[in-house]
């Protein structure tokens, strides 16, 4: 008796159990957080789609956590590319390209997000990632399993020096933000009146992936340059507050700044320089968080000056050819569309490298074959100004230190002037001249 | 000397806002016993509801808080009633599993409302730095030490001297005692939650003028809470108060004198030594720390 009734609720409760996770099974194949855009969910993957076929190629971005604001970004170029393509017709005789959306807040998340695309949705081509220590990981995954990883953002050195076959990346490295941000700091001293030797560098940068490859890279070329490094401090990105590195960095009395910020720890650095009276004659920032819209909406009128050693953007469309220049307005206008604003340096980045993919290297592979696209990409030899963003192509071959690296990517020099972003160095990609030289000190601005 | 006088002084400011922060936590620890894993989303949600009052009625952070401690209150009777509640009498694992879930989801519904952006506010308020001879602080981090203080003042006469306090602090000493006095447990329960985010809202509301805001920044400060809580020991708001402010001292000058990329590591060395030699924090009981293991 007593069993009986202690026995119905316990069972009712493990059929419930059962009933919803059957249920969550079939419903939600994927993580909470990600979805499927336009392909058949389930546990099929088959795509059964329009009379044409589909082109299923799978996306990894962190589209949460603290990274969004980046990974939103980077998605819509990416995006906006798969919607240009598919207007025109799609690819391999008319078939369309439909995303596998995975999103990856994290390296845990990238693996088991890499993971869920390979075994679960089958696709073999993955488009990423903003994030370079999402980039590492998930690139390792695909390595594993014989997927294309097309990474277009991630700057980390290590990322393209592991000597893997699958793995393409259409951006430059750290050594081309990180070194460039010397080199401009260089370029700089005599605006300054200053003496390169004796010009005081200090360099600051977050610990992460990103922020270490990018400050190493920075201090070497600085070392290169013979250039005097009075400070070279890390700190971490969510760190609540960064008044001790401020206060330290300060007491060095430094002439530049270069620093590699990754996300909102670039208004938390800028607002606390304020704050705390850290007055340098230039900041040359490396992209990240330095380099975003948000970077300017939040700290108002107190990011213009302030130069970014950073990814091409809207460059001069002479650089250009003549079909680059056409697509460049087109992005632009699209993404206006979208979104009221102009893109940034990472939309760029994935508009332009997810162009190159859909246009030039899937096209003359002819289909979905690991090798052949693989093939396709080693083959590729454009000269700069054939992206969009002015880049080239050509990718390192297998048995290269960097293989998969795109050599003919470079940096150029951002300046925000005005609220907006605008390119100023070198002088055949520039769009504007550099403005604020020498920085003014806080007094001297209006607070 | 200088430097020294502005480490003090950014130290304890930063320290204030970290009290303020971990006040609210730690006396939904002494009371409900209730771990709050989303205890930064509750901060991350004070600060938008701060920031979209100053977007549209220009209030400053100092007025704004008004508006955002009674608005989280209610949220959190709301929270209370329908989740919290239902995980009063289960097991503590039950429990730590509801408030993870309830950070997921708030954070995730922040994130699909308000979008991945970090934002901040810009005003003169926000912006205005105070110079004390060779010292400078952030004014509004300075109104921030003010209201903590203010706010620590009245919750301490609060739970001295009203009904509702005594009952309060009945509650978290002898649950079991207390409901034989005839107090209404549920009601304590109900009201110590609701004032403990309402208490986090305040210090979230009170962060605006310094940190920008998105989704996932509740999760880098609620770790800090959570050092500080341990720190002064668990249960104590005396505790939190002086917890705050010490971690606030211990990150401004290791971070200083010995490195930036370090001074994290130099409150978590404080913390673990805390925990060896003196597990129940500062100020707290013997065997606190332990309770819910029981």
């Amino acid at each position: 008796m007593i069993r009986k009734r202690v026995g119905l609720p316990r069972a009712t409760t493990a059929l419930g159990l059962l009933a919803t996770l059957l249920l969550t099974a079939c419903a939600a194949p994927g993580t909470p957080g990600t979805s499927t855009t336009g392909s058949t969910s389930g546990a099929a993957p088959a795509p059964a789609g329009p009379a044409g076929g589909e082109v299923r190629i799978g996306t990894i971005f962190p589209l949460t956590g603290n990274l969004a604001f980046g990974g939103n970004e980077s998605f819509l170029g990416t995006d906006i590319a798969r919607e240009i393509i598919n207007e025109r017709g799609g690819i391999w005789g008319g078939k369309q390209i439909v995303f596998v959306k995975a999103d990856a807040p994290d390296q845990t998340a990238a693996t088991n997000e890499m993971n869920r695309l390979i075994t679960r949705e089958g696709v073999k081509l993955v488009i990423g990632s903003f994030s370079s220590a999402i980039a590492f990981t998930a690139s390792a995954v695909a390595e594993r399993n014989q997927v294309i990883f097309w990474e277009n953002h991630g700057v980390a050195n290590d990322i393209a020096r592991r000597g893997f076959k699958y793995l393409f990346k259409t951006n430059i490295n750290a050594a081309g933000t990180g070194g460039g941000a010397a080199v401009y700091a260089r370029e700089l001293a005599p605006k300054l009146g200053l003496d390169p030797k004796s010009m005081r560098v200090a360099i600051a940068w977050e610990d992460g992936t990103y922020g270490t490859s990018v400050g190493k890279s920075a201090a070497e070329k600085a070392a290169e340059l013979g250039l005097n490094v009075v400070a070279n401090e890390s700190y971490n990105a969510k760190a609540t507050d960064l008044s001790s590195l401020i206060l330290k960095l300060k007491s060095l009395n430094p002439d530049v700044l270069i620093v590699a910020g990754i996300g909102s720890d670039a208004v938390l650095f800028w607002k606390q320089a304020r704050d705390l009276n850290l007055n340098v004659k230039a900041v040359v920032a490396t992209s990240g968080g330095w380099g975003v819209p948000g970077f300017a909406e939040n700290v108002g009128e107190a990011a213009n000056g302030i130069f970014s050693s950073d990814f091409p953007t809207d460059v001069n469309p002479k650089a250009l050819n003549e079909a680059a220049a056409k697509l460049q307005s087109e992005f632009i206008n699209r993404f206006q569309a979208r979104t009221g604003r102009k893109p940034t340096g990472n939309a760029w980045l994935a508009f332009a490298g997810t162009m190159l993919l859909f246009e030039h290297v899937l096209p003359r592979a002819g289909a979905m074959d690991v090798e052949k696209i693989r093939e396709a990409a080693l083959a590729l030899d454009l000269p700069l100004g054939s992206m969009v963003n002015g880049y080239g192509v050509k990718f390192n071959p297998p048995g290269h230190p960097e293989a998969g690296l795109n050599t003919r990517s470079f940096s150029v020099v951002l300046q925000w002037q005005n609220g907006g972003m605008k390119v100023v160095y070198p002088e055949n990609l520039a769009n504007s001249q550099p403005i604020m030289v020498p920085l003014p000190s806080w007094d001297q601005r209006q607070r | 000397m200088a430097i020294l006088l502005q480490l003090i002084a950014s130290g304890l400011l930063l320290g204030s806002l970290y009290s303020l922060i971990s006040v609210g936590l730690t006396l939904l620890f002494g009371v409900l016993r209730l771990v709050n894993f989303a205890h930064g989303e509750f901060l991350m949600l004070g600060m938008y509801a701060a920031y979209w009052l100053h977007q549209a009625f220009g209030l400053e952070a100092y007025l704004a808080l008004f508006v955002v401690g009674p608005l989280l209150f209610l949220f959190g009777l709301a929270v209370y009633q329908l989740v919290i509640k239902r995980t009063m009498g289960a097991p503590n694992v039950a429990r730590i599993f509801a408030t993870v879930g309830l950070a997921v989801v708030l954070q995730n519904s922040a994130l699909a409302l308000w979008t991945g952006d970090f934002r901040q506010i810009q005003s003169p308020f926000a912006s205005a730095v105070l110079r004390l001879g060779e010292v400078q602080v952030n004014l509004s981090l300075v109104v921030a030490f003010a209201i903590t203080t203010a706010v620590s003042l009245a919750l301490f006469a609060f739970l001295k001297w009203t009904y509702i306090g005594k009952a309060i602090r009945a509650t978290a000493q002898d649950r079991g005692a207390a409901l034989l006095m005839g107090i209404d447990i549920n009601r304590v329960f109900l009201v110590t939650y609701a004032t403990g985010i309402a208490l986090v809202g305040i210090a979230g509301a009170l962060l605006t003028p310094t940190f920008a805001v998105f989704p996932a920044v509740g999760a880098n400060f609620s770790l800090v809470a959570f050092v500080v809580v341990v720190l002064g020991g668990m249960g104590s708001i005396p505790g939190a108060l002086l917890g705050g402010l010490i971690v606030g001292l211990v990150e401004t000058f290791s971070g200083f004198y010995i490195s930036p990329a370090l001074k994290q590591a130099f409150y978590f060395i404080l913390f673990i030594l805390v925990l060896a030699i003196r597990p129940q924090g500062l100020f707290g009981q013997r065997g606190a720390e332990e309770f819910g293991f029981k």
